[in-house]
């Protein structure tokens, strides 16, 4: 049996203040004739421990933003710090530092092929290390089961089902319990069952591990997870949406399984 | 994880270890050949119990030794050191057998038959039978067509054969071979060798051996006698270091050499092009996996450590069936031929050493492809 004590522990990050703050971000791709504004005057923030959806039409610059507040790419224009850490100043260094903070989740779940479930998310956990995990074996289990694999912790990534693999890759995003979680879009492969329970997953996840999440989706039967909606056009934002969620709560008290029993018998939300 | 990632594509494993193993066969091959031959070029040289060689400065080959003067001789036997020595005549001759218009090239050596300076008592024990004026002492093992002439010497009989325009007669056989250089070898007196290449002169020796007391060093009894005697005509070599010589010799101055090390490279050159197919259709198949791990924050000089650790593991795998089988191919060519292929200890090593450098090399080349791994593209 899984160790409860290391599967709850809400997570004290260390800074203080938001978990992403942006302002006056500017991206522009390519140069000269071919040059191509992204994001124009683009500013967001997310607190630490907050569920933000990022909408938006195809093409208008989400997975763009998402580059460039997990340090993936460089800041070109404008001022991004992400948990603390000024990307303006930050070399390749520094940058490595950030993302190894982050949990990201993909739209495939990127595992590795020739690696099982277990050393997948074993080397997510490698590249955290320097917090010194008490025991890795059971910090990975415990991962497994939030997400019920914890049967297929030896498998081959080959051998799973879609929804399956996803949810090992959310594991693996949540193992370390990093303080921010950017998602682009971790539910369009998958069906609305399976997607359903993903993000719900993820969410509760989240809220446990006091993890921040910027998810990008198009996706609108999820809405209800969020705590707050933004939405963007043409490289800015056009409105945002502060959500009630007042059964945060029981929502997190009850377990998993228990969780997506319930959901399926609720009512389609409204936008 | 590089070992993981070899280990998941189980053909392009194989594939891989059969790429190197093949081009180390190749490399063990055209080494083990070329070794082989050179090493026949000093076989006679094997016959003489000689630490020390003395040599005309312009000795090329064992057939194309030039001369020194005879005197030197007794100049180096009052070398301290120096236990005894001997005149050795060399030359090279066509020798005909009366049953065949073809002939052999054959190699001479003219030795006083009071001489002790062979090593072999089937030699030895036959060089009184050399007082006979234009007898010979003849190798069984000379290249054909001398098979008639060799099973009537066996016989006991002495047999007749023509040697640059003079019929000499074959009086006893003994073992050596044939070399790159030479068809065979016969021993004569030093009476009947001037006879046979009358542009010998009595005053003049081929080559010098000279014994070495018991317990003394034969480089520094050598450099003694460099020190007594003129560098203009005569070159003091060990005689390991003579046998040396002439290999090198061979290597440079011969197709041979040029053929084998050609040989090589291609061999070389085959197992990099297959470990670099090879790595980098991994490195590509992998490359949204590699940008993964980026993106999580491993580094760039981690993924290169993914990429070399296969290729040193592809080296170190594919070398080990790579000279099992180059010892079974030694074994077979040996038995197969009169070529004795040896694989002295520092083959092994240098073989080694080329294919981590051809693996190591190909993995260089296919992590240029890493580069595309660019963690912003996994999105
Ligand atoms: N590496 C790149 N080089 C050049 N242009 C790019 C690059 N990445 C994105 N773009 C362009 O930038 C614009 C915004 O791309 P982005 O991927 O951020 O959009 P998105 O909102 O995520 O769209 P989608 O919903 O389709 O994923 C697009 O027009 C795209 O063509
Ligand atoms: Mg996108």
């Amino acid at each position: 049996m899984i160790d409860r004590h290391h599967r709850d522990i809400a997570h004290q990050h260390e800074q203080s203040g938001p978990a992403i703050e942006a302002a006056a971000v500017r991206h522009t791709f390519g140069s000269g004739d071919t040059a191509r504004q992204v994001l124009v005057d683009f500013n967001i923030e997310v607190a630490q421990g907050e569920m933000v959806l990022l909408m938006g039409p195809s093409g208008c610059g989400k997975t763009t933003v998402l580059t460039l507040v997990g340090a993936l790419r460089s800041l070109q224009s404008g001022f991004i710090r992400t948990l603390g850490k000024d990307l303006r100043e930050a070399d390749e260094r520094a940058m490595i530092e950030v993302r190894r903070r982050i949990g990201f989740i993909y739209q495939a779940h990127n595992l590795h092929q020739s690696l099982t479930v277990r050393e997948n998310i074993g080397m997510a956990l490698e590249v955290h290390r320097p917090k010194a995990f008490a025991n890795e074996a059971d910090l990975i289990d415990a991962a497994l089961d939030d997400v019920g694999m914890l049967g297929w912790a030896d498998a081959l990534p080959a051998t799973l089902s879609g929804g399956q693999k996803q949810r090992v890759a959310i594991a693996r995003a949540v193992v370390a319990s990093p303080p921010l979680i950017l998602a682009d879009e971790p539910t369009a492969a998958l069906d609305k069952a399976n997607g359903r329970q993903v993000v719900d997953l993820l969410h509760d996840l989240a809220k446990r591990r006091g993890s921040a999440i910027l998810m990008v989706t198009h996706d609108s039967r999820i809405l209800d997870a969020a705590d707050r909606i933004v939405e963007m056009e043409d490289g800015r934002i056009v409105n945002v949406e502060t959500r009630q969620r007042p059964s945060t709560k029981s929502f997190n008290q009850s377990t998993v399984k228990d969780r997506r029993d319930q959901q399926a018998c609720e009512p389609q939300q409204q936008k | 994880m590089g070992w993981r990632q070899l280990r998941h594509s189980k053909t392009r494993l194989i594939v891989a270890l059969a790429g190197v193993a093949v081009a180390d066969v190749l490399i063990f091959m055209q080494l083990g050949i070329m070794g082989a031959l050179f090493e026949t070029a000093v076989t006679p040289l094997r016959m003489f119990k000689a630490d020390i060689v003395l040599l005309s400065p312009e000795v090329r080959e064992l057939g194309q030794s030039g001369t020194l003067p005879r005197r030197r001789l007794y100049q180096a036997l009052g070398v301290e050191g120096v236990a005894s020595g001997s005149v050795l005549q060399i030359g090279a001759a066509s020798f005909r057998s009366p049953s065949s218009i073809r002939q052999a090239n054959v190699m001479v050596f003219g030795v006083d038959p009071d001489f002790d300076g062979f090593s072999r008592p089937e030699i030895a024990s036959q060089l009184s039978k050399l007082r006979v004026a234009d007898a010979l002492l003849f190798d069984r093992l000379t290249r054909q067509p001398f098979g008639a002439v060799v099973a009537r010497a066996e016989g006991g009989h002495a047999v007749p054969v023509e040697v640059t325009g003079r019929t000499v007669s074959i009086v006893g056989l003994f073992s050596l071979g044939a070399s790159v250089a030479s068809d065979g070898s016969a021993i004569a007196s030093d009476q009947t060798f001037l006879r046979l290449f009358p542009r010998n002169s009595a005053a003049a020796a081929s080559a010098i051996l000279l014994k070495v007391a018991p317990g003394a060093d034969a480089e520094t009894v050598a450099e003694r006698i460099r020190r007594v005697l003129p560098a203009s005509d005569t070159k003091v070599m060990a005689t390991e270091q003579y046998a040396d010589y002439v290999k090198q010799f061979m290597q440079d101055n011969t197709p041979i050499g040029f053929i084998f090390t050609f040989g090589v490279i291609v061999g070389f050159f085959i197992g990099f092009a297959i470990v670099y197919q090879i790595l980098s259709a991994d490195v590509n198949d992998h490359l949204p996996e590699y940008a993964t791990l980026k993106a999580m924050g491993y580094t760039h000089r981690y993924l290169l450590g993914v990429v070399f650790e296969e290729a040193f593991l592809l080296a170190a795998l594919g070398f080990v069936p790579g000279i099992l089988l180059s010892f079974v191919l030694y074994w077979l060519l040996g038995a197969g031929t009169e070529l004795a292929i040896a694989m002295p200890a520092s083959r092994p090593v240098l073989v080694l050493a080329m294919t981590l450098a051809m693996c190591l090399f190909s993995g260089a080349v296919a992590t240029r492809r890493l580069k595309a791994a660019d963690p912003a593209d996994v999105f």
